[in-house]
């Protein structure tokens, strides 16, 4: 058509992102949804999204039969590999741990956390009511069994996940958090303490009196045996007597003192094995235990060290060495307490449990034997032993502790902590008990087990030198973040504005005394994230850095007005930008300049439509395919993250290819596939794999039940799932053209769309239309261009809604049409591939006399098949009319 | 494999483009060209496994002696002690060892590999009895006993001194032997963990019965045939026990992932 007299070519504009503004640039488009760009800087319409669990194949051949499950190979089984077996989702994560060996991929599906276990596989539930244990079944995990977490779909932020370089940490809303290394699930760290343990240690059953003999004549000083008299001479009875009572005898009393004798100089091998048995030696134990280490002993004057006693032998009596080396000991009043600690297999402590009851020891002087007599040569057997004063150290002993409380699944072993003599050590703190045999750089903890509850302490106090860290039991929290080489937790039961550190890698272990409020006015903490600076602590209207200070941390205001209401909407683009949803819209920051930029002005008014009371459900991340910032929130009155805001840098788009998105999140293999879990419209088919015949179908579709639950790849699509087209139209809507000479009137004639091949359906749309260029019927697989003129939507003239007018263009240059799927006949040598090429398309749209007028371009699509269209730009040929005036209202001039 | 997902479904009436084919593909290309893990693996590809060292995802060697020990195997070693006069007996499924203060490969767990060069998992799981007898014929009345036993691996002939069995173990039972009191008989005592003696003829020691031993290592092999031993060494005593191992295995995997 030629152009006509007096028009004005107008263009080209590439209009790329949105705003709401009245005097947007022309360049600027009103509302683009669903399109992205592309990295020839085009705009095209989205791709899927394509279920993450494809049906491949099924179970039996019924047609109809929904119900069937996928065919796994090799007999392996997974809880859920069927389409159908989602239930409402809460959140999705993926990682990649220990050292990029192990490919982790969670979902919060019901009441249960799953675990994606591959190729041809499905889901395992690794967390949730009724599983079991590993060794119970065939299972590959370790199940950890609850009645379930939470499940609760009500205004709250997704489940919230944590990578860590040795597992994933999980924390269900509401729920306690839980930690997952690949192969065991199980509560991170400890919410309480172990039980007190019992402590086992002599005490003194009778006053019976411990006569103390000791000779002036020759300087020696031995006790009287109280059970047996045979053994002392005349001589002894001159000597006077320090009586004291029995001591330490009773009980789990221990120690070197009478014990075993292995100095027999007999032939018999078999004494080499014997005890010294009798009911007196109640306290001694085998010589191969050596000696006890516990309790204070001290060497008082006039107690001088023993020599090889002799004694006037009766007959047929020798008298044996008595090896006696040191001093006479004296053991003190003492006294001991105990306390316990779980470890579990990740290195996580739990509080140290209350202290033990008292253990005493009563006052003893030490006590050696003395044997006398011999075996005789095959004849007699006169060996008898006498109590004589023993070295010092033959009177410490040795103690045990009862009660040792197991700990919960994932413990591996418990600490035992003790203090040293408290009344002779002057400290009563507690200190970490080296496991006896295998103490040193390995020992991870004093029982390396989870099943002893006894545990025999034979322990120095000179031994006893770590001492135990004041813990604090991991309380519910809803926000985490590792940072600083800890992780952060925030959100806490009972202290919403909390933010609490763990010991460095031990992520479930938490000190006390640690714990810190940014906000000062005790905001509550909606979000966390890393920096290089250190950790961002959000509340809802305000920032905080938390930074190290040597070992200690510190926090300063980054912002007093501008903060966080999401804590799943914080994502980091590329240059160290974090972008993020505050209350009155989104910023963006970056690590050098720590200063909250405002980046959503020009979709403010878009964002006056959000659903406040929800917002803190919103959740977003940054897909490194598209560069894309895309962030899900619930707007326009619904209770579902129904629209997605997506932030190039530049500006911002909306996508609606998903119903409801309770959750995103990025593959961080080489895949970077964008999974969110949540909800789509659609419908689901199974082709078979020969005959690409579609064999069965069904239809989610919004308003029936059921939906379609699931995780969904975005950007990707496949023959498995054809989303529903009525909810995912990509359409581009320019701002109200012309604003800028709003006051002219101005006829549009013509449009031209610069676009690139995409479909080509049988018939030409030229064919379909008529003069004017109004069609007779609504032509598959072009472009409908719809025109609205003086900022409406629609328009009333007596009463009567006018029909938008409505042109269509095609998807392809009709002059040099491109080959197109199932249509081409491929032949051997003419033909090439071809790369789809731009073109431009003109649309007659003959709007009379108007001050704006808005274009809005969505694709056409038939049933079963998804939209396509891709656009560069576009232009337009205007007649200006002269400013009239005659719609301008007029002002009264008054005098 | 993992699941790809191609980027864009074919559809008929849609404009071909080789660099939509192409897109199609690059996640194929992304497998190929590494990041394979679980998540990759089809679920069927361990059935592969065998000893064929060209195999290429896994390839493992085992030898086993199958012996069930009862629960009367002291009767057995009474009877087959008589019959050795020093050292060891071999029979066909039970290993004895008695008094031999050297390394001696346990019958039956000998294994010769191909290896193709890279990292091997050795481990070898066993029963050890130590419910032998005294050998009948000697002055004192017959007993329990249970003296020790250390087992370790060995490759080509060098022993792996990182293998050797030993540690500490938490039992309840702090002490075991006999006593003799005055001029009473032999009696057989029992320590408890609260200093209880518990005096007992006839009953079978705790710690000294069947034992499940287990013992492994990781080791780089260069390529050739190298042979791997599991071998024992019981402590010389004057009046020697048998100590007998019956199950018995040896698995040596190459690992390749």
């Amino acid at each position: 058509m030629a152009k006509r007299p007096g028009s004005v070519y107008q263009g080209p504009l590439f209009p790329r992102v949105e705003s709401g503004s009245f005097v947007a640039p022309d360049k600027i488009a009103a509302r683009i949804t669903n399109m992205t760009t592309t990295s020839e800087g085009s705009l095209e319409s989205v791709l899927g999204p394509a279920p993450y669990l494809p049906w491949t194949s099924l179970q039996g051949s019924a047609v109809g039969d929904f119900s069937a499950q996928l065919i796994l190979d090799a007999g392996l089984s997974v809880d859920h590999n069927y389409f159908e077996d989602y239930m409402a989702t809460h959140g999705i994560f993926h990682a990649v741990i220990e050292n990029g060996t192990r490919e982790i991929l969670l979902l919060h599906c019901g009441k249960e956390i799953w675990s994606f276990e591959g190729w041809e596989r499905g889901w395992r539930v690794i967390l949730g009511p009724g599983k079991v244990v590993a060794g119970e079944s065939t299972q590959t995990v370790v199940n950890y069994k609850t009645d379930g977490i939470v499940n609760d779909s009500t205004s709250q932020p997704p489940t919230q996940f944590e990578a860590a370089p040795n597992g994933v940490i999980i924390v269900p809303q509401g729920d306690r958090a839980y930690f997952y290394d690949g192969i065991v699930v199980a509560p991170l760290g400890y919410n309480k303490a172990p039980g007190a343990p019992q402590g086992l240690g002599p005490r003194s059953t009778s006053a019976t009196p411990q006569s103390f003999k000791y000779t002036k004549k020759t300087g020696e000083a031995y006790f009287k045996n109280p059970w047996d008299t045979t053994n002392f001479k005349d001589e002894d009875k001159e000597h006077s007597d320090i009586t004291v009572p029995l001591r330490n005898d009773g009980g789990y009393a221990h120690d070197a003192q009478r014990g075993f004798y292995d100095g027999f100089p007999d032939s018999k091998q078999e004494t080499k094995q014997y005890w010294i048995a009798g009911n007196q030696l109640i306290t001694g134990m085998h010589s191969a235990f050596g000696r006890c280490y516990v309790g204070t002993v001290m060497f008082p004057e006039g107690m001088s060290p023993l020599s090889i006693r002799t004694h006037a032998a009766d007959n047929n009596e020798t008298v044996a060495a008595i090896r006696t080396p040191g001093s006479v000991g004296l053991l003190l009043d003492g006294e001991y307490y105990a306390a316990v600690q779980w470890i579990d297999r990740w290195g996580n402590l739990s509080p140290v449990s209350q202290r033990s009851n008292m253990l005493r020891f009563d006052r003893q002087v030490s006590a050696g034997i003395q044997i006398i007599g011999n075996t005789g040569n095959y004849g007699k057997d006169t060996r008898r032993h006498n109590q004589v004063p023993g070295a010092g150290e033959l009177v410490a002993k040795q103690v045990a502790w009862t009660g040792i409380s197991p700990g919960p699944d994932a413990t591996i072993g418990r600490i035992l902590y003790r203090t040293r003599d408290v009344l002779n050590s002057g400290s009563n703190e507690l200190l970490e008990v080296p496991p006896n045999a295998s103490g040193g750089a390995t020992a991870y903890a004093t029982l390396p087990d989870n099943i002893s509850t006894f545990y025999p302490d034979n322990v120095s106090d000179a031994r006893l030198r770590n001492p135990a860290p004041d813990l604090s039991p991991v309380p519910k929290f809803t926000l985490c973040r590792i940072a600083l080489g800890r992780l952060w937790i925030g959100g806490v039961e009972d202290a919403p504005g909390m933010i609490r550190p763990s010991l460095p890698g031990r992520w479930g272990t938490f000190p006390a005394g640690t714990e810190m409020f940014p906000d000062p006015s005790g905001g509550m903490i909606t979000g966390l994230w890393s920096s290089p600076n250190g950790l961002l602590a959000f509340t809802s209207n305000s920032i905080y850095l938390v930074s190290s200070v040597g070992i200690s941390f510190s926090t300063r205001a980054l912002s007093t007005t501008i903060g966080c209401v999401a804590p799943s909407s914080l994502a980091e683009m590329p240059g160290g930008v974090l972008v993020w949803l505050a209350a009155d819209g989104f910023y963006q920051m970056t690590s050098s300049e720590a200063d909250p930029v405002p980046i959503s002005v020009a979709i403010g008014n878009r964002l006056k439509n959000l659903n406040f009371a929800r917002l803190q459900q919103a959740t977003a991340a940054f897909d490194p395919m598209s560069g894309e910032y895309r962030c899900w929130v619930p707007i326009d009155g619904t209770s579902r993250n129904s629209v997605c805001f997506v932030y190039d840098g530049e500006g911002w788009r909306e996508r609606t290819d998903m119903y409801d998105v309770t959750d995103v999140c990025v593959t961080r293999n080489h895949q970077s596939y964008m999974l969110t879990c949540g909800q789509a419209s659609g419908t689901v088919q199974y082709l078979e794999g020969n005959s690409n015949e579609i064999k069965r179908t069904k239809w989610y579709g919004i308003g029936n039940s059921p939906k379609a639950n699931g995780v969904w790849v975005l950007d990707h699509e496949n023959h498995t799932w054809i989303p529903d087209t009525t909810y995912i139209v990509p359409s581009i809507e320019t701002s109200w053209l012309g604003s800028g000479s709003s006051q002219q009137k101005k006829t549009v004639i013509r449009v031209y769309l610069w676009l690139r091949e995409t479909q080509k359906p049988e018939n030409k749309v030229t064919e379909l239309t008529l003069k004017g260029g109004q069609v007779t019927q609504t032509p598959d697989l072009s472009l409908k261009v719809s025109v609205f003129t003086d900022w409406r939507m629609s328009r009333v003239v007596s009463d009567e809604v006018l029909t938008t007018p409505i042109s269509y263009a095609p998807l392809y240059p009709e002059e040099d049409p491109p080959p197109a799927w199932e249509q081409e006949v491929w032949s051997t040598t003419t033909e090439t591939w071809k790369r789809r090429r731009p073109f431009w398309a003109k649309v007659e749209v003959s709007v009379p006399s108007c001050e704006v007028f808005k274009l809005k371009l969505e694709p056409l699509a038939v049933s079963g098949t998804a939209y396509r269209f891709e656009f560069l730009g576009l232009a337009f040929d205007v007649i200006p009319r002269g400013a009239s005036g005659t719609r301008m209202t007029k002002v009264t001039e008054t005098l | 494999m993992s699941y790809v997902f191609p980027k864009r479904r074919i559809e008929a009436n849609t404009v071909m483009d080789h660099e939509e084919i192409n897109q199609n593909f690059q996640d194929l290309i992304g497998e190929a060209s590494g990041g394979l893990n679980e998540h990759n693996f089809s679920s069927n590809a361990f059935k592969n496994i065998n000893t064929t060292p060209i195999n290429p995802i896994c390839c493992w060697y085992n030898t086993k002696v199958i012996k069930d020990p009862g629960f009367n195997c002291g009767e057995l070693a009474e009877t087959l002690t008589n019959a050795q006069s020093s050292g060891f007996l071999e029979d066909s499924d039970l290993y004895y060892q008695r008094s031999q203060g050297t390394w001696d490969i346990i019958a039956g767990l000998t294994k010769d590999i191909s290896a193709t060069g890279g990292m091997y998992w050795i481990l070898s799981s066993f029963q050890h009895d130590g419910r032998t007898k005294y050998a009948t014929g000697q002055s004192v009345e017959p007993f329990w006993n249970h003296y020790g036993a250390l087992y370790a691996l060995r490759i080509n002939g060098h022993l792996l001194h990182e293998t050797i069995t030993g540690g500490v173990h938490n039992n309840p039972v702090i002490a075991q032997g006999t006593v003799k009191e005055g001029s009473g008989t032999h009696k057989r005592v029992t320590i408890t963990n609260t200093g209880e003696k518990v005096y007992d003829t006839h009953a079978i020691h705790g710690d000294t019965g069947l034992l499940p031993v287990s013992i492994d290592f990781v080791t780089a092999l260069p390529p050739g045939t190298h042979t791997i031993d599991v071998v024992m060494q019981t402590l010389p005593h004057p009046m020697p026990g048998n100590i007998s191992v019956s199950n018995r295995e040896l698995i040596v995997l190459e690992m390749r992932a």
